[in-house]
């Protein structure tokens, strides 16, 4: 048994109640709701602060899979589907709302909210390091792109497809842009774990 | 209760083998993180105890708890509870079975009739230069009976299908479907021009195939326009919610949300031929959806103009965008008669120096506001 299991297990639930959904099953409907909607919520809020804006956004996208549901196709998983489709319709609604914006104020890209917490761990542990210092500088380094990954990858626990299947882009580039963030704060980490602010036990 | 599920719980991470697992998959372990979190309760020794076991891991564990430790994101604008059990039961009183089209459009006018009519034109375009819809439909029909119905008169005719929906066919025009039309499906294939009255059936919905594009009818009143000489076809939506999409996309594997183009009420859909697009925009002339004698005639006087647009969204069914900020201080004095929505427009923009737009079936209005 390994975690891939245990996703496994939740996929296989999923899947039963997706096909359910599709048969216009309310009450399948509704567990995956619960299940899933403060998730897709707390995705939202990283790529646009507005509350209120994301809620609709998320409303939207569960209304309009009730509506639809006797056309929708197999997913993946149902987790990366619902991720994969507020992303989209986020990204689609914030560069239509471009059109109010100061040009000036317009980014291309869009922005990913991902901050570390490296300083509250520490700090309610009364620790201070210098080398803590260049693993800041490390963290602060990583691009939109490895932040919203390794989001997905270590606070929503998915597999490296459907992070891929999610963020539009290959499997290959998920796994070095998640790999290269690792690198590159192992460097820097172990100076600090050798320093003996880690306790294993 | 919650005494019964942490067992569940702890039972559930003793049967995984932990001694598998590289660095990663003990940061993608909840129960890891928890530990790594000092989140679990200080009588759960679990951890402390596997790495008694397994001290050839320590390395291994150190690693991954550094990295979860490292790494740990910031929580960021929390929902209440309250807030996400709102939420959830907003959604669910939306899909209550008579709200989920009303829902759609956010009105109150929108009564869908029981059964709704549909006007649609087609080219002569199809029949001649584009085989694509016959094609099709041989290949769907090729074992069974087919129906065809041609008008090849002055007059146009009505008949009815076996589920009960009405269609008038016009002069030179051509309407055929399948044996199993009305079983699991309702698919026809236009050419030419046609009013359909289509009997609502939301388990069945009523598709329409002209050359490369589909119309799918949820309960509704629109016209499809695709004439030989036009470099496009177009459907115009009168009432309800119609589906308009591409035929070469896969129609088993339809998953995919963003091919397809959902009209509301005044909006359009235009397929372009040569290029292959398909854009939404706006009627060329909105109706008002509401036609109770309120509305007839529309009068403001120093009216805010946030009101202004508010009145208007209600009265066509169209979203109208602007910023609030900058348009916070302008005011409008106007009455409206007869003006179609556009003349209002170009009346109220130049009242507050703006510009309007139409984008992606809804207006957005642009402007330096008032002082």
């Amino acid at each position: 048994m390994t975690t891939r299991d245990k996703i496994n297990t939740t996929d296989t639930d999923d899947y039963l109640l997706w096909q359910a959904l599709k048969r216009s099953d309310k009450a399948a409907y509704e567990i995956l709701l619960k299940q899933y909607y403060a998730v897709v919520l707390s995705y939202g809020v990283r790529f646009y602060r507005d509350k209120e804006f994301v809620k609709d956004c998320v409303q939207d996208l569960f209304i309009e899979i009730w509506n639809r549901r006797e056309h929708l196709g197999d997913v993946v998983s149902v987790k990366s589907y619902l991720l994969q489709s507020l992303r989209k319709n986020i990204i689609r609604e914030n560069s239509r709302l471009k059109w109010f914006r100061d040009a000036d104020q317009i980014s291309d890209d869009q922005d990913f909210n991902v901050e570390f917490d490296i300083e509250t761990y520490l700090i309610t542990r009364e620790v201070e390091n210098e080398s803590l210092k260049k693993l800041r500088l490390e963290l602060d380094k990583l691009s939109k792109r490895q932040r919203e990954a390794i989001f997905l990858r270590f606070t929503q626990d998915l597999s490296y497809e459907e992070i891929s299947f999610i963020m539009g882009i290959n499997y290959r580039s998920v796994v070095n842009l998640i790999h290269e963030a690792i690198k590159a704060i192992r460097k820097n980490w172990f100076a600090v774990l050798l320093s003996g602010i880690l306790f294993i036990y | 209760m919650s005494l019964y599920h942490e067992d569940l719980v702890k039972s559930c991470f003793f049967m995984k083998n932990y001694k598998n697992f590289s660095v990663e998959e003990f940061m993608q372990d909840a129960y890891f993180r928890q530990w790594a979190f000092d989140e679990l309760s200080s009588d759960d020794t679990f951890w402390e105890t596997w790495i008694q076991l397994n001290p050839e891991k320590i390395k291994i564990i150190e690693e991954a708890k550094s990295l979860v430790i490292a790494l740990k994101v910031k929580p960021l604008a929390i929902f209440s509870e309250s807030e996400i059990s709102d939420g959830i039961q907003d959604i669910l009183n939306e899909t209550l079975e008579n709200n989920a089209k009303a829902n759609i459009f956010r009105f109150n006018w929108l009564r869908i009739a029981a059964s709704l009519t549909i006007l649609i034109g087609i080219g002569w375009w199809f029949m001649g230069k584009d085989r694509s819809t016959k094609v099709y439909f041989d290949q769907i029909t090729s074992r069974e009976q087919k129906a065809i119905h041609t008008n090849n008169g002055k007059k146009a005719i009505t008949f009815e299908l076996v589920d009960g929906s009405k269609i008038t066919l016009e002069p030179n025009s051509e309407l055929r479907y399948g044996n199993e039309f009305g079983d699991k499906k309702r698919e026809v294939f236009l050419s030419g021009e046609a009013f359909f009255d289509v009997k609502k059936d939301s388990q069945r919905p009523f598709l329409i195939y002209t050359g490369k594009l589909v119309t799918k009818v949820v309960g509704t009143s629109f016209r499809i326009k695709a004439y030989e000489q036009d470099d496009n076809i177009s459907v115009s939506v009168r009432t309800g919610k119609v589906t308009v999409y591409r035929q070469d996309r896969k129609i088993e594997n339809n998953s995919s949300l963003s091919t397809e183009i959902v009209l509301i009420p005044n909006q359009k859909a235009v397929f372009e031929k040569e290029e292959e697009l398909l854009i939404k925009t706006l009627v060329d002339t909105p109706v008002s959806l509401d036609d109770s004698p309120i509305n007839t005639g529309l009068a403001f006087e120093e009216t805010k103009i946030s009101e202004v647009f508010n009145r208007l969204e209600g009265m066509y069914g169209i979203k109208i965008g602007f910023d609030k900020d900058v348009f916070s201080k302008c005011t409008v004095t106007a009455h409206f008669n007869s003006e179609n929505l556009y003349q209002k427009l170009d009346i109220i923009c130049e009242i507050v120096r703006a510009k309007y737009e139409i984008v992606d079936g809804e207006i957005m209005i642009f402007g330096n506001g008032c002082q």
